[in-house]
């Protein structure tokens, strides 16, 4: 329990130390070198400048909570959410593990017409970019919890992500 | 008329069959975009490596090996479930199940053991690992022992109930403490044994190959080259081997490799028991002639069986060539090539005529088994035969006095 209210009190710290620099955000969460040289220009601008991003909850997530699946995420959501992937450790490696991906959660950055996905599996432990028709550009592991904090911040009520947030390393 | 002889003369001379069997049911993924690739070679060393040595050290005991090989488009999860509730065994016989490929695990799972996907994104069709664990128990052998290599992470599923040996360009060769030492583990427990490479939550990886057991720079699951290379081990270094002493040590083994990622849990509910002997019943070898419509597992096991009581150098040389002549006569096409494949890899070191190949292995004192890894056929009106075979020869080691 103790645990849980410092993991809680420093995603909220995170939260509250991006958004108090909210007048420059893009100063806040650049996307990095890697991350232009694999998405290239096009699909690093729609993910560093989109005002909507949703999110929405997928496979057993999505029926076993009656309560929210979809959600837009809020302005300090969107800023948390640049932050945690343009974060280098999460382009550092994507082991070849003998597990599917099945994405819990599915975000999408809508940017004038443009859209991006970024799926991620909590289970795998790995996210992946997909362009518009879905088609998976980058798979990387996932380095740190930051995307389920934020996922638990956005569907507080879900079982399955409620799960990986209390079974969390 | 030759063919007529050649029966009657077998039944003369009571040419016995193995009354033994160890069933081999391997299912490995071999075309998925990600790992097909890695297990590819996974199941070249899982059979070079493992199943052959094994079969190899269990024929002198008399058990004879059907192996029951699904990869490529025949790994299903439909092809699975058949193949394990139409199995059909003995009291004696013995029963090993090994999966490669993706695995996962719902949250609510009732075992630590991981749902095997078996090439399929079908989540209702996944299958768990304890299933076939309890259906091969129900099966009566002696011995079960069932093995996943998958992932056992926690995901978005419905519940349901580096190596250091060199490699070898020629014959495998199992010395005496090898064949002591696994037929101490196959035929001295009795009930049954499930492993998975992963404890719940945890990935099951591949790693680079750092062994010149294949080409560098490929990838091989961590778990089977593990446990390719714990085994050898304990058989080598072993006097008091155990299921329990080798899977503990490829426990940690496979921790220390991963770096704490990944640990492979087991559970194994056997008893010591007294030896098991193959009977050498006399039987009639079958000698049905090879068909188009038969299974390819079930044609090269047929030949197979043959081929074990040819190299069965207990039995008296006139009944090891008479079934070398039964061989030759039911499955062998005239100008029969057989290649004989080094231990590791598909280079051929020898090349020589059916007839030649047969006669030479009837005669052989150290040849433990003959694995055919591959046949071309030839129609001969009704029936098919053999036109080009590859084959692995096991030898028996020769003691150095």
């Amino acid at each position: 329990m103790k645990e849980k209210i410092v993991l809680l009190v420093m995603a909220l710290l995170t939260i509250v130390g991006i958004s108090s620099c909210e007048a420059k955000p893009s100063k806040d969460a650049l996307p990095t070198e890697k991350m232009q040289k694999c998405l290239g220009d096009s699909i690093t601008k729609v993910i560093m400048s989109a005002k909507n991003i949703t999110a929405e909850l997928q496979g057993a997530s999505q029926t076993d909570t009656t309560i929210v699946t979809n959600a837009k995420l809020t302005q300090k959501q969107r800023y948390v959410m640049r932050f945690m992937i343009t974060n280098e450790k999460n382009f550092e490696s994507n082991d070849t593990v003998y597990g599917k991906l099945m994405p819990n959660v599915v975000y999408t950055f809508n940017y004038k017409k443009q859209k991006v996905f970024v799926a991620v599996d909590f289970g795998l432990r790995k996210w992946q970019i997909q362009d518009e028709n879905g088609k998976p550009l980058i798979q990387f592991d996932l380095k740190d919890e930051g995307l389920l904090y934020l996922t638990h911040l956005v569907f507080p009520e879900n079982e399955m992500i409620n799960y990986y947030y209390d079974n969390k390393k | 008329m030759k063919k007529i002889g050649l029966f009657i003369l077998a039944m003369v001379l009571g040419i016995s069959a193995h009354a033994q069997t160890i069933h081999w049911l391997t299912f490995i993924d071999t075309t998925d975009d990600n790992v097909g690739r890695i297990d590819i070679l996974g199941r070249q060393v899982l059979y070079n490596r493992f199943v052959n040595v094994i079969n190899a050290a269990l024929a002198p005991a008399g058990y004879s090996s059907d192996i029951q090989d699904y990869y490529g488009t025949r790994t299903t999860p439909e092809n699975c479930k058949e193949a394990v509730q139409n199995l059909k065994c003995d009291e004696k016989d013995i029963i090993v199940f090994y999966y490669i490929g993706h695995g996962t695990r719902a949250k609510s799972d009732p075992t630590p053991y991981p749902q095997m996907l078996l090439a399929s994104t079908n989540i209702d069709k996944f299958i768990p690992l304890s299933w076939v664990n309890d259906q091969l128990k129900k099966k009566g052998a002696r011995l079960a022992v069932t093995i996943g290599m998958c992932c056992n992470v926690v995901q978005d599923v419905t519940s349901k109930v580096s190596p250091t040996f060199s490699v070898n360009y020629g014959n495998t060769y199992v010395d005496d403490a090898a064949i002591k030492n696994i037929q101490k583990l196959f035929l001295e427990n009795t009930g049954n044994i499930i492993v998975s490479s992963a404890s719940p939550s945890q990935s099951s990886i591949a790693i680079p190959v750092t062994t010149d057991i294949v080409p560098a720079g490929k990838y091989i699951d961590l778990f089977t080259t593990s446990l390719i290379h714990v085994f050898d081990h304990h058989l080598k270094n072993n006097k008091n081997i155990t299921w329990e002493a080798v899977l503990d040590n490829l426990k940690e083994y496979v921790n220390d490799a991963s770096i704490g990622r990944q640990t492979p849990i087991y559970e194994a509910n056997i008893n010591g028991a007294k030896r098991v002997e193959g009977d050498k019943r006399q039987a009639d070898p079958d000698k049905t002639p090879l068909t188009q419509n038969d299974d390819n597992d079930e044609r090269l096991n047929r030949m197979v069986r043959l081929l074990d009581l040819i190299v069965d150098s207990s039995l008296k040389e006139e009944q090891r060539m008479v079934g070398a002549a039964l061989f030759k006569v039911a499955f062998l096409a005239d100008d029969a090539e057989v290649k004989i494949l080094a231990q590791d890899g598909d280079l051929v070191v020898d090349k020589e005529s059916g007839s030649t190949f047969i006669d030479r292995i009837s005669t052989s004192r150290l040849l433990l088994k003959v694995a055919i890894e591959s046949c071309k056929y030839v129609s001969d009106g009704e029936s098919i035969k053999v036109k080009e075979m590859k084959v692995r020869e096991i030898y028996k080691k020769k003691e150095n006095k």
